[in-house]
């Protein structure tokens, strides 16, 4: 009955926009118009302030010192122009999808425009990876963890092939718009299924280019698996959802506390109009809706380590607190995720043990290692670190005021706070390389703007949209530094992929090459054929002899730009330090010199048979 | 007598199937060229999980494309991932699944939309 209210109530909405609409027959067009048009201009003049910024501009703070000041002006008009057209009745959604495009394009894309090649070392590597699977139809499991979970490799070595692409290294550049376009929709969507309302969801689904500053839209399988999770999230909570009572529920009922509950009704009590349940009495859909989560799962689990852990536990909490309908198929998710682990990637958890469940249990240690950790190197990095940190806080608490002021009626506030919660849960399974507290953020982000959206919601319309601009132009700095702060070492500069490619000529199969940061955009092409020895940080010439000896025929070390800055930024060295360590090297007997350019220098060992 | 919900129906199905031939024809005539790229992603993001969900479910398009783009992208690692394991790396037949997936549903919808059968109608509804 309950569904048949909620349709009736949408139905109302609809006639309600439509005699407004037709009250004005020509105003709906012509604001259609006028806002396309101001998307237009903006993208156009945006892009324009993009081309005029310089890379060379680009310092410890990152892109923000490089950025002209008219894009700010461009991307706080758009924000604004976004914020009115919340209220607009008619052709609201093309006009939000409009602004939202330009919006990622602008913030998102700054350094595929700005940059002269693809940004980030790792998506370089990524693109190596994949470009190995293409030309030779395997995995190399052995040389790295990520091979353990493959699939995302294997696919995009199929797309490649299928688009005639000469190498995934073209992929790279504008990865993160495209990904990040992806995602609207379907944080539209998991917003719209929770708070029960498009209007609110528009508010989640505006704010979410901007809280998005955790950078792992990069050309990743955690990309990718982002993607699965989001729609896995959506079809649990969407049309496999349901509004039964939460598990404790029954519990207490069965053992006669009735008295606990009616203290909880607050928060245990129903929150809103029930689901639209359509799709419920259709068993294709639902037979449909069933496979498509396992074939998410299943990609989920054979591609990255991580997601199909937290979606398992999300389904999980979701069906607890009764808001899905999946409940068996739960354990089938977990025999994936778990039989990928036990089975697939048998390579990396032997002999790994300490690795994967050294940090168990030891929620302390983990968040020392996500946060403390990484509070070192230079004033303008400690900076950067400070700021994502105040940003993730300020997200969390907004978050929970959200869930603290929940509109009576206004949506489901248990499955969105439960959503919210269970990725913090991580904090307790291992630091994940010290990316545990990002990875948290990530995974909680888009129940966290829907807890958000209910916050500004409680606001009278025109009051909402103050506060949705407010929102949106406060949180635009705060994105422009954590996202792009750390440009200075996280660019790739020409001259760095010339001397490696150069490095990749002059190195015979077999070599040894040794990278004194892993700042360094390499193995991008032929990654069997050479023994790579990436380091934390080499500063001592006798570390990289030390490194060298194994294979005293052919090793070369190559330093670069970005490592040097890497090592200042993130390691507080001082700014000299890579230019010394250069100096060592070139009068050492041990090495020579081989090969140079502005950002690149490559020194080859010499065996101890050779030397003078 | 034709209304904005079949013509939008119509709409949509064609795009897809000439996406889909775009896709099926490009790897075969060319070796690399902008629109065999663009077929192949455009056959990623209008690919059959849409049309799939839109056949099962009878929910909206945009609802549609927004799961069918994952589940594609599911699909494809899958059967990279399956390929590989197998030992049977020939990428070229194989990347043809999916446009070829395509091109199939959306003859079923079409033919489905002629027969006006009740999940065309609740579509409909469903606008």
């Amino acid at each position: 009955m309950q569904a048949t209210d909620l349709g009736e109530a949408r139905s109302d909405a609809r006639r309600d926009r439509r005699r407004h609409a037709d009250a004005e027959p020509t105003g709906g067009w012509v604001q259609l118009a006028i806002g396309l048009l101001i998307c237009v201009v903006l993208l156009a003049v945006g892009l324009w302030t993009l081309k005029h910024s310089p890379q060379s501009r680009i310092g410890p703070y990152g892109l923000v010192q490089a950025l002209s000041r008219y894009y700010y002006v461009v991307i706080v008009a758009l924000l604004l122009s976004l914020a009115w057209t919340i209220r607009v009745r008619r052709f609201r959604s093309l006009l939000l999808s409009a602004h939202l495009i330009v919006l990622v394009i602008l913030i998102q894309g700054a350094p595929s425009v700005i940059e002269s090649e693809p940004r980030f070392a790792t998506a370089w590597l990524t693109g190596g990876f994949t470009n190995y699977v293409e030309v030779t139809g395997k995995f190399l499991p052995k040389i790295d963890a990520r091979f353990s979970w493959p699939s995302f490799f294997a696919g995009s070595a199929l797309l490649d092939s299928a688009a005639g692409l000469k190498t995934a290294v073209s992929l790279i550049r504008w990865w993160p718009v495209v990904l990040n376009l992806l995602y609207l929709p379907l944080i539209f969507r998991l917003a719209s299924a929770l708070l029960r309302s498009d209007d609110k969801a528009w508010i989640a689904t505006a704010l979410f280019p901007l809280a998005n500053w955790v950078g792992q839209d990069y050309y990743s399988p955690q990309s990718i698996a982002f993607l699965l999770y989001l729609a896995f999230l959506y079809i649990l909570v969407g049309p496999l959802g349901t509004d039964d009572h939460p598990l404790w529920h029954r519990y207490f009922r069965s053992h006669g506390q009735g008295r606990i509950l009616r203290m909880g009704r607050p928060w245990l009590a129903e929150d809103g109009p029930r689901l639209d349940q359509q799709t419920q009495e259709r068993s294709p859909a639902i037979g449909f809706q069933l496979c498509a989560v396992v074939l998410l799962m299943a990609a989920m689990a054979s591609g990255h380590q991580l997601t199909p852990i937290v979606a398992t536990g999300s389904a999980l909490v979701l069906a607890a607190v009764g808001r899905t309908r999946v409940r068996w198929l739960i354990v089938f998710f977990g025999l994936i995720t778990v039989g990928w682990i036990c089975y697939g990637a048998d390579t990396f958890w032997s002999g790994h043990f300490q690795l994967i469940f050294g940090g168990v249990g030891s929620v302390q240690g983990n968040v020392g290692n996500a946060v403390i950790a990484r509070l070192h190197g230079a004033y303008a990095h400690l900076f950067v670190v400070d700021t994502r940190s105040v940003m993730s806080v300020l997200v969390w608490i907004l978050a929970l005021l959200g869930a603290i002021f929940w509109r009576k009626g206004g949506g489901d506030r248990r499955g969105a706070l439960a959503g919210f919660l269970l990725p913090f849960g991580l904090l307790a399974g291992g630091s994940y390389g010290g990316e545990a507290v990002l990875r948290v953020y990530l995974f909680a982000l888009p129940f966290a703007l829907v807890l958000i959206a209910a916050l500004l919601s409680r606001l009278r319309l025109a009051a909402r949209q103050v506060a949705a601009g407010l929102v949106l132009v406060l949180l635009l700095p705060f994105f422009l530094v954590s996202r792009w702060g750390n440009e200075l070492f996280e660019l790739v500069r020409p001259n760095e992929i010339s001397g490696v490619e150069a490095l990749y000529r002059m190195a015979k199969p077999g070599s040894t090459l040794i990278a004194i940061t892993p700042q360094l955009p390499w193995r991008f092409a032929d990654i069997q054929q050479f023994k790579y020895r990436p380091t934390p940080l080499t500063q001592s010439p006798l570390e990289l002899i030390l490194l060298a000896e194994p294979n005293p025929k052919n090793t070369y070390v190559i330093i670069t730009t970005s490592q040097i800055v890497y090592g200042w930024q993130d390691y507080g060295l001082s700014r000299g330090w890579g230019a010394k360590v250069e100096s060592q090297l070139a009068h050492s007997i041990y090495f020579k010199l081989r090969y140079k350019n502005p950002d690149t220098q490559i020194f080859q060992y010499v065996p101890s048979s050779q030397r003078q | 007598m034709m209304n904005s919900n079949s013509r939008t129906d119509i709409a949509i199905v064609a795009a897809c199937a000439l996406v889909a031939v775009v896709a099926i024809a490009a790897p075969l005539t060319v070796t690399a060229s902008p629109v065999r790229f663009v077929g192949a992603l455009a056959g990623v993001l209008l690919g059959p999980g849409a049309l799939a969900y839109r056949l099962a479910t009878g929910r909206r398009w945009s609802e549609c494309f927004a799961i069918g783009t994952p589940m594609n992208v599911a699909a494809v690692m899958l059967i990279g991932l399956a390929l590989v394991d197998a030992h049977f790396w020939h990428p070229t037949p194989f990347e043809l699944l999916i446009p070829l997936t395509t091109f199939v549903l959306c003859g079923v919808l079409v033919r489905r939309g002629m027969r006006g059968s009740p999940q065309t109608e609740m579509r409909g509804q469903a606008h």
